[in-house]
């Protein structure tokens, strides 16, 4: 405001005591006389008004659940199995599975899967495959011959006619189905052979 | 002051860990920062309930919250990080008030910002009373400063506030 003193240091300071009711009884009358007779006074203890309104509006936070008392961990313990867990993280989740039980529980009963999974057998591939994959190797040989000699409309027709297996990646032509009968004919181990069996933490 | 001669560390973690991750998420503006901190203070309080002799819990309380945010956090402050969404207005106390939901046009983000841009002493003065809540007694027994300190800290974060923050015309 133009034309106004601005109010000195030890007024405005006293004018933010004000405002958290933090004043002693002189003091307080000193700014009750300043805002009933100083404009400028008036104008400070606006804007200082707003600054703190501004501050006492932000939100209080949530806090990250595990880090509660009664609370457990989640995605955090798979992660922590296998050592995909940040840093930052580590410290408070090992904290907290040093206190909870059944966080401890739930941690082992992953652990137990997560083996049970990882001991799967690796398994090798059915016969009809290697032949299958032979005869891939072939048609590309001969593909590959075909294109070099072949010219014009003769190469492009043979491109076309044999177009899927003229790619890169050695695609392997076998159907879902077929694959889920085979696999499941040649995985006969049973369950109760890796250890799969989940039970609690004695 | 409160007292609370019964309180476990469960109960602190309850009442008092919204608030001591909030201290810390404004002071450094990174929320792996507000859970080290939460996590700390909570083992300590859970180590030191047993040894607490009845005073002043909130001095207590935010004498270890400030000292452990000091010893650990801050020697190591990462940088901010993207702003939390501030959309959660559920604070601890009661609804905002006409004027308070005026002047929370203004972005959260802003304000936080300009926090971070404090000198940590105006900026710890100013989030211990206007977020945190605590009277100037209390900030004075966790800073371990006189009163008077703590008024003019308050008062010069506030001022330095007021200069970086943008205001409506």
């Amino acid at each position: 405001m133009a034309g106004m003193t601005p109010v000195n240091e030890h007024l405005s300071m006293l004018l933010s005591c004000y405002l958290d009711g933090a004043l002693t009884s002189d003091e307080l009358d000193e700014v009750v006389v300043s805002l009933e007779s100083d404009l400028a006074a008036v104008a400070e203890f606006r804007r200082l008004q707003e600054v703190r309104r501004s501050v006492r509006v932000l939100p209080i936070l949530d806090v990250p659940l595990y880090l509660m008392p009664g609370e457990h961990l989640s995605e955090q313990l798979s992660a922590y199995l296998d050592g995909e867990l940040a840093t930052i993280e580590m410290p408070a989740v090992s904290a907290h599975l040093d206190s909870c039980t059944e966080c401890r529980r739930e941690l082992a009963e992953l652990d137990r899967s997560r083996t049970a999974v990882r001991a799967l057998p690796g398994l090798e591939p059915p016969v009809f495959l290697e032949v299958h994959r032979e005869t891939v190797r072939e048609t590309k040989r001969g593909l590959r011959t075909a294109l070099v000699v072949a010219s014009g409309v003769a190469a492009v027709a043979i491109v076309f006619t044999v177009g899927p297996f003229a790619t890169e990646a050695e695609p392997v032509a076998v159907s879902i189905a077929d694959l889920q009968y085979r696999h499941t004919a040649v995985a006969s181990v049973p369950s109760s052979g890796i250890g799969v069996q989940i039970s609690n933490a004695p | 002051m409160a007292e609370y001669p019964t309180l476990t560390w469960e109960d602190v973690a309850h009442r008092y860990g919204r608030k001591i991750y909030t201290f810390a998420y404004r002071l450094t503006g990174n929320p792996d920062d507000a859970a080290d901190l939460v996590q700390e203070v909570l083992l300590k309080v859970r180590k030191g309930l047993a040894s607490y002799t009845p005073g002043s819990f909130e001095g207590w309380l935010w004498r270890i919250t400030r000292n452990t945010f000091l010893d650990g956090v801050r020697k190591q402050q990462r940088r901010p990080t993207s702003p939390l969404p501030d959309g959660d207005h559920s604070g601890l106390g009661a609804s905002p008030s006409p004027d308070q939901v005026l002047a929370s046009v203004r972005l959260s983000d802003d304000v936080q910002e300009a926090l971070l841009k404090l000198p940590y002493e105006f900026r710890e003065a100013v989030v211990l009373c206007d977020v945190v809540g605590l009277t100037y007694e209390e900030i004075a027994a966790a800073a371990n400063v006189p009163v008077g300190t703590v008024r003019s800290r308050i008062h010069r974060g506030r001022s330095m506030l007021r200069g970086l923050l943008t205001w409506p015309v």
